[in-house]
């Protein structure tokens, strides 16, 4: 009976300790098979793995109790499959990543020296634009200062300009001046002839009535009957007018200057001169006789002034019948 | 009856045990036994003081924890003489400081690696830069 109890507990202990092992062994199991079913560490750790899985194999096989020391051993060999199993995974992922950073650092050098062109290629154009400014500038100013240039001269062309438009004018002025005053001196003369002619005063001589005409009728030289003289002849012809039936003869005279044939001739033409004029006056010319007697008959001295003026004249004689 | 019961009784006690000094012999046989001598201790000891004065110490705190500990208890097993026991610990703390080593290593492993992926993410940003500048 002793024996039967013996070997009951026996059992008994055999069957407590058997569900204990197989706890411990299947938690193991099952790691271990969750961990060489990983996709992520298959390839790797393999003689580790193989190594753990032995280790628990062997425990599978003790029929005994399962000693805590067995299990942690094989615990440990799982370990470290596990952890060779990540190293050699963290290997290769580093392997991968410096691989992957070669790549990137040959695309850094190759996309460097892209960016290092575009910027010397940039920097180049910005220089050239900026010696294009420069330049622009340069000719800005070059125009700035021609044009400065330019306007000064004309400011001093029109500064002169304007001074000789002063200049002009002044001398303009004096031109006007002295045409006023030889103007005025011209209505002076004319003032004077026609006082002249109006003085006249006909005097009785063996011939007949006597006008006589200064030499300040005529152009100075000249058998020109002057304007003045015209306009203001109404006093000889009211003299001729007087004797309507009377023959009129005409006298030119002259002073001693200058050669006889000349006098001779100027004192015929100063008589033609002032018969021709009294035609156009409606004079008949048919009742007119004009004679030059040059330097002949002399009324003054013609060693003075006063006495050869006198001896320019000419001498309308009305005729007596 | 009673003979038979005794002989059947006698036959199945004999197989238990013959079963069990089996598997005795088996365990005994099977599970590699650490030898244990006078120098064993101080040879572990002079082991782990080498790996606690190595880096591995500062990448597997965890794990030098454990291995101070079970020192301490392979210590006590050869001052109570227990062999066994101080032959156990010893070959846990040899496996212990193999493990130390893995996850030093692993740790260092995983450094490197994240300085790497640092690195390519960094390359990659500046890559990015310049692909950018050149647009």
């Amino acid at each position: 009976m002793k024996t039967i109890l013996l070997m009951l507990s026996v059992a008994i202990s055999f069957n407590v300790f058997a569900a204990k092992k197989n706890l411990e062994l299947e938690a193991l199991r099952v790691e271990f098979d969750t961990f060489i079913t990983d996709e992520k560490y298959k390839p790797y750790a393999k003689a580790q793995k193989a190594k753990a899985k032995a280790a628990i194999e062997e425990l599978y096989k003790k029929s005994r109790r399962l000693k805590e020391h067995a299990v942690y051993m094989a615990r440990h060999e799982l370990n470290s499959a596990k952890m060779m199993a990540e190293i050699e995974y963290l290997k290769q992922q580093i392997i991968s990543e410096d691989e992957k950073l070669d790549a990137l650092n040959i695309e850094i050098l190759t996309t460097d020296a892209a960016v290092a062109r575009w910027e010397a290629d940039k920097a180049q154009l910005l220089l050239s634009l900026q010696a294009e400014e420069t330049e622009r500038e340069r000719l800005e100013k070059q125009k700035a200062l021609e044009l400065a240039s330019k306007k000064t001269d004309e400011a001093e062309k029109k500064k002169a300009e304007l001074e000789a438009a002063k200049a002009y004018a002044k001398k303009q002025e004096k031109v006007a001046a002295l045409a006023k005053q030889e103007a005025d001196l011209a209505f002076e003369e004319i003032d004077a002839l026609r006082r002249q002619l109006e003085s006249l005063a006909a005097r009785e001589t063996a011939d007949g009535m006597v006008m006589t005409l200064g030499d300040f009728v005529f152009d100075s030289g000249s058998a020109n009957i002057k304007q003045a003289a015209i306009d203001n002849f109404h006093k000889i012809l009211e003299f001729i007018d007087g004797y309507p039936d009377r023959s009129i003869r005409i006298e030119g005279h002259t002073d001693s200057s200058g050669s006889e044939a000349f006098n001779l001739g100027l004192s015929q033409n100063r008589a033609d001169a002032v018969k021709n004029l009294l035609v156009e006056y409606g004079i008949d010319a048919l009742r007119i006789e004009a004679i030059g007697m040059g330097e002949s008959m002399p009324v003054g001295d013609n060693n003075t002034e006063t006495g050869k003026a006198k001896n320019r004249r000419v001498d309308i004689i009305i005729l007596n019948n | 009856m009673k003979p038979f019961i005794n002989k059947i009784v006698s036959n199945f006690t004999s197989k238990v045990m013959l079963v069990s000094l089996l598997t005795l012999i088996s365990f005994n046989g099977l599970s590699q036994k650490f030898k244990v001598d006078k120098n064993t201790y101080f040879e572990l000891e002079a082991a782990v003081n080498e790996v606690l004065a190595s880096p591995v110490a500062d990448s597997a705190p965890l794990e030098m924890k454990f291995i101070k500990e079970k020192l301490q208890l392979a210590k006590q097993a050869k001052a109570d003489r227990k062999r066994k026991l101080e032959g156990q610990y010893t070959q846990q703390i040899y496996a212990d400081i193999e493990i130390a080593k893995l996850r030093a290593e692993l740790n260092q492993l995983n450094d490197v690696l994240l300085d790497k992926r640092d690195k390519v993410s960094e390359a990659q940003l500046y890559l990015n830069e310049l692909q950018e500048r050149l647009k």
